[in-house]
């Protein structure tokens, strides 16, 4: 599948143009459930599961190290 | 593990940038600290591999301008790891443990902040030194955030009873965007890019073909990676309920092409419970030099793999999480979830793994505010 990278910019872009939260209406985004990633250590677990059983990994993050993982 | 003088001048250098940044304001520093721990006991069907894997995490503020964020696991593995292909006739036993520890240091401006991570990983054949810094830019009334992200990792592989050494080099970069939409609607999306250059063989595996022949694994030395991950969360008020879904598109130049879905419920029940139904969906084809046994001649110089994680296969991954909330202090959770990897579910037609796994992942959790 090709991914044009002007059509994917131009759509992020457009997202920023979404209306405004205000900080009082910030309530329900700053529950712990509204995280990305509520527990911090699940995808450390999870994660390193994953990438040692699949051939895909990648998109949550950078700098984690590497493992002979079998 | 010990660290080297270039460790200890990485550790340095992420402690400056913590103390460095314009101290105005607090774009997303926390306030308290917050330390968990958590085991997980991950156990493969048929005899495969059986692992426990202590973890300990924090997350503390230096200052109020800065954090730090620890975490670090002894893996103890054991079991045996299939060598073919080749409905795991054949297994390697082994019982070793993967020690590894990584440490992030985030300096937070008005509009902005950055980290610095530095992650270590050993085990008796394998050792990992990676890097990583982290930005983000608050936009928009900080309802947009841009993530840039760069990482570097260095690994070194030597079995000396094989007598076979190689190093692997990977560069990866990250490009990102977060978005709140409503108050109760947040979405991200994050392009990453990485390339891994070096010896990417797996030494413990072979292939098969039908006159009992071996090859041994051989791969190109380098990879080109690209992943696409879309995040969206949702706030039902009324149903005191959060949902997730996310989304990964991922392509290699090894010709692997795969499809993550993943969705999550998140129920509160009362003050103190909530539970959380999950359910995961991966499909991805195969590498192009990847085969399941040997049936015509191959030249000897050409790549080649039947290890079962490069082939084609579907797998389901459902889930259920419960968390409880002791004090306002202490919660401790419990998850199971089930992996299961199945031929049919290949969304490009039949699978042709020969070995596609399943295992039992379980895992108890504490996470403690001070």
């Amino acid at each position: 599948m090709k991914i044009s990278p002007i059509s994917l910019g131009l759509a992020l872009l457009l997202l920023t143009g979404c209306a405004t939260v205000e900080p009082w209406e910030r309530g329900y985004l700053a529950r712990k459930d509204m995280q990305f990633d509520p527990d911090p250590m699940e995808p450390r677990v999870k994660q390193g599961i994953y990438n040692s059983k699949e051939g895909a990994a990648g998109g949550y993050g950078v700098g984690g190290g590497g493992c002979g993982c079998n | 593990m010990q660290l080297t003088p270039r460790h200890r001048l990485l550790i340095l250098a992420a402690t400056l940038v913590g103390m460095g940044i314009n101290r105005f304001g607090l774009a997303g520093a926390p306030m308290t600290t917050v330390a968990g721990f958590s085991y997980t006991q991950y156990r493969e069907a048929s005899d495969g591999i059986y692992v426990r894997s202590p973890l300990f995490w924090l997350l503390a503020p230096l200052g109020d301008a800065a954090s730090v964020e620890l975490s670090g696991t002894v893996d103890s593995l054991s079991g045996a790891s299939p060598i073919y292909d080749y409905d795991r006739m054949s297994a390697a036993s082994f019982k070793e443990h993967r020690k590894a520890a990584d440490v992030k240091v985030t300096g937070y401006g008005e509009n902005f902040d950055l980290g610095v991570k530095l992650a270590l990983s050993s085990e008796n054949d394998y050792k990992s030194t990676g890097v990583g810094i982290d930005g983000r830019l608050y936009l928009n009334n900080k309802n947009t955030v841009l993530n840039l992200g760069l990482g570097y990792a260095s690994d070194n592989f030597d079995d000396y009873p094989l007598d076979i050494h190689g190093s692997i080099h990977s560069r990866e970069v990250l490009l990102g965007i977060t978005q709140e939409l409503t108050p109760v609607d947040i979405v991200q999306s994050n392009l990453s890019y990485a390339l891994d250059n070096g010896y990417l063989d797996d030494a413990h595996k072979f292939t098969l073909n039908a006159l009992g022949f071996i090859r041994a694994d051989q791969r190109p030395e380098v990879r080109h990676k690209w992943a696409w991950l879309t995040r969206y969360n949702h706030h039902f008020a009324d149903w005191n309920a959060s949902s997730h879904l996310d989304y990964r598109y991922y392509r290699d130049s090894w010709g692997i092409a795969a499809h993550t879905v993943e969705a999550s419920w998140y129920q509160g029940i009362g003050e103190d419970w909530t539970v959380r139904p999950s359910l995961r969906f991966h499909s991805q084809s195969q590498a192009d030099f990847y085969v399941s046994e040997i049936t015509s001649p191959i030249p000897f110089d050409a790549s080649l793999s039947s290890d079962y994680r490069i082939s084609s296969f579907g797998a389901f991954t459902p889930g259920l999480k419960v968390v409880r909330k002791i004090t306002d202090n202490l919660s401790l959770s419990l998850s199971g979830e089930y992996y299961k990897q199945d031929n049919d579910w290949y969304l490009g037609g039949e699978g042709n793994s020969n070995t596609p796994m399943e295992a039992s992942i379980v895992t108890l959790g504490m996470e403690f505010v001070f």
